[in-house]
């Protein structure tokens, strides 16, 4: 892999011992990540954790007060030639509300797209046909589909988008989820920050966790047990330890007397993994997935 | 820089904002011509008064009108009065350039560039500088922009010039006010005759063009206000309240020379108030102290451009080294 500039070739954004103060209180801590040419980059953490504070800093809006952070190889902050190659979301999309939603993305984008790449961006985001309207009629379902049309348009090379399904309806975060692989599709990067576990495991392929300022985890949805689920199963006290040699292959661990707790990918596959053996649970469950427990885990503590 | 510029003016045509902050300044440029031009009767009455008492027809009744005895104390009467009557004429002659430049279409848009050089058109343009610039950050656009376009000198260049170019549409739009007002006040109001010398291209063209600078500095003040406040009303108010800060620190002896109103008066040629109203600004310096002032020029030149380019250094100063937020 060779390198470009600070960076290597096919990192897209890479931060090392990004730091940030605000008000005296150290809101960023050292955070370091990578993203990689080409994946959908899930970057989770719970309100306050810094999420959109690392956005603001890549996109040089905000001055950082240590370590060093590059997006496509060049420190930030970038140029606006470097700029022009990534599509942004930041926190609540926002708009000058006299003009009409199309207006808004060409006066916005200040000349960088082209009225067919505008028409195009509203294409797909269903917002053609209230384009001509003023943003001021808009719901803010309506808006978060205008603030996701702005990012994608003129098909940057980098998409980051901060909660970009909030506001969003069911039909909306479904249609999302489409927009959002198929940048990845077509060889463009994804950064995705979200506190949304759900939209985070379905359309992510790595995942860091930031708490507090600092990155506490990172690592592939499967790294992180994000593809399986905890699945509880009871069983008779008496099968238990046949059971567990059932189940070795499998991260469990027993919970009480008769009641294990396992990493699937589904409850169906352990009763299939028990049953192939002669025992039969009295009752599998499913306990939440593992990325959520990780999570949880992670940013719960004091 | 020409497409960035566009898209500003684009953002500053914003209907209720701009539209009716134009609309009110072409009015109120209007109504103040009219008590303008309604002091031209007093050249009216001047002429009159002359034709009356300086070739009589009948002396016993110029006697009569006066209430004095036919006899020597009446001619003294009579000499007194044409004698205030020529005094009144030469004054008025005088004020010929602002008598005839409400009623004259050149001349109309050297009063207009006085009018939005004074204080009304600093506080029009503060309200503009509030939506177009302090806007970006209540309405949280700012941050779409930077995250596209990271020239930080470039937004406020843009802003910068934009503001600019409002006030001039300001200027215009005063000076159409009084285009259309002007036959009516060629009906009302009679017009003294102009003195030797005197040429309207010269008093509007001098007046338009040296607005253009003080427009430049309310237009950085503006921008600077704006990125220092990040909110419409707080630019508005810091814009306003420099302005009437100014007025009433130039009527200290020890500091009016320093004031942005002194260097505006001075650099527009403002003649007081108390002859004419072309303008709403102080234009007596100091007037605390014992001695009149003639304003410098020089001095008013040097203020505005030295205001220009400090407003826009520190705005500058103030994007680069600060977070965007909104």
């Amino acid at each position: 892999m060779g390198r470009v500039g600070n960076g290597v070739a096919d990192e897209v954004v890479r931060c090392r011992g990004l730091a940030k103060v605000l008000g005296g209180r150290r809101v960023l801590d050292g955070i370091d990540l990578t993203v990689n040419k080409g994946e959908v980059f899930g970057f989770l953490g719970p309100n306050g954790a810094g999420k959109t504070t690392t956005i603001r800093l890549l996109l040089g809006l905000s001055r950082f007060d240590g370590g060093e952070a590059y997006l496509f190889g060049a420190r930030v902050p970038v140029t606006a030639a470097t700029l022009a190659r990534v599509g942004a979301m930041i926190e609540q999309p926002t708009f000058y509300p006299w003009m009409s939603g199309r207006r808004n993305l060409h006066v916005l984008l200040q000349s960088r797209a082209t009225p067919d790449d505008i028409g195009a961006a509203l294409e797909a985001v269903g917002m053609t046909g209230a384009a001509a309207r003023k943003v001021k009629t808009y719901s803010q379902g309506m808006r978060q589909r205008l603030g996701l049309a702005l990012a994608i348009c003129g098909r940057p090379d980098l998409l980051i988008l901060d909660e970009p399904a909030n506001g969003l309806d069911p039909a909306g975060v479904r249609q999302f989820r489409g927009i959002l692989r198929r940048p990845a599709d077509g060889g463009a990067t994804v950064f995705l920050s979200s506190h949304q576990l759900s939209e985070v495991e379905r359309a992510c392929d790595r995942v860091a966790v930031i708490h507090k300022g600092r990155a506490v985890a990172h690592g592939t949805i499967g790294e992180l047990g994000g593809q399986d689920t905890w699945v509880q199963v009871t069983v008779a006290s008496d099968v238990e330890p046949r059971g567990r040699q059932l189940l070795a292959a499998l991260p469990h661990h027993a919970t009480a007397p008769g009641e294990l707790l396992v990493q699937a990918s589904s409850g169906r596959q352990v009763s299939e993994l028990l049953a192939g053996g002669g025992v039969f649970p009295d009752a599998v469950t499913a306990a939440g997935t593992t990325l959520e427990e990780r999570f949880l885990s992670l940013t719960e503590e004091a | 820089m020409t497409g960035q510029l566009r898209l500003e003016l684009v953002k500053l045509a914003r209907p209720l904002a701009v539209w009716s902050a134009w609309a009110t300044f072409g009015v109120g440029v209007v109504l103040a011509s009219i008590y303008q031009a309604s002091a031209t009767g007093q050249y009216q009455i001047a002429v009159d008064t002359l034709r009356q008492f300086a070739h009589p027809t009948s002396t016993a009744e110029v006697c009569r009108f006066l209430s004095v005895p036919v006899g020597p104390a009446c001619e003294q009467a009579r000499q007194e009065q044409v004698g205030s009557a020529r005094q009144l004429i030469g004054d008025t002659r005088q004020w010929y350039r602002l008598a005839a430049a409400v009623q004259d279409p050149l001349g109309a848009a050297g009063v207009a560039a006085g009018l939005v050089s004074s204080l009304a058109g600093v506080l029009v343009l503060a309200g503009m500088a509030g939506g177009h610039v302090g806007g970006e950050w209540s309405l949280g656009t700012v941050k779409v922009l930077l995250a596209g376009d990271p020239g930080r000198v470039r937004f406020v260049l843009g802003k910068f010039w934009t503001l600019w170019l409002g006030g001039t549409g300001l200027l215009v739009v005063g000076w159409l006010g009084l285009l259309a007002a002007g036959p009516l006040f060629r009906r009302w109001y009679a017009v003294p005759p102009p003195p030797a010398g005197f040429s309207m291209w010269g008093y509007a063209g001098g007046q338009v063009a040296r607005a253009l600078l003080v427009l430049g500095a309310v237009a950085a003040l503006g921008t600077l206000a704006g990125v220092l406040t990040r909110n419409p009303l707080g630019t508005f108010g810091l814009l306003a309240g420099f302005a009437f800060a100014s007025m009433a620190a130039s009527v200290w002896p020890a500091t009016f020379q320093l004031t942005y109103g002194y260097w505006v008066a001075a650099w527009m040629g403002f003649a007081p108030v108390n002859l004419w109203v072309d303008h709403v600004w102080i234009d007596r310096f100091p007037l605390l102290g014992a001695r009149e002032v003639h304003p410098d020029p020089l001095v008013g030149l040097v203020g505005l451009a030295a205001t220009v380019m400090v407003a826009l250094a520190l705005a500058a100063l103030r994007m680069r080294t600060t977070d965007v937020g909104g």
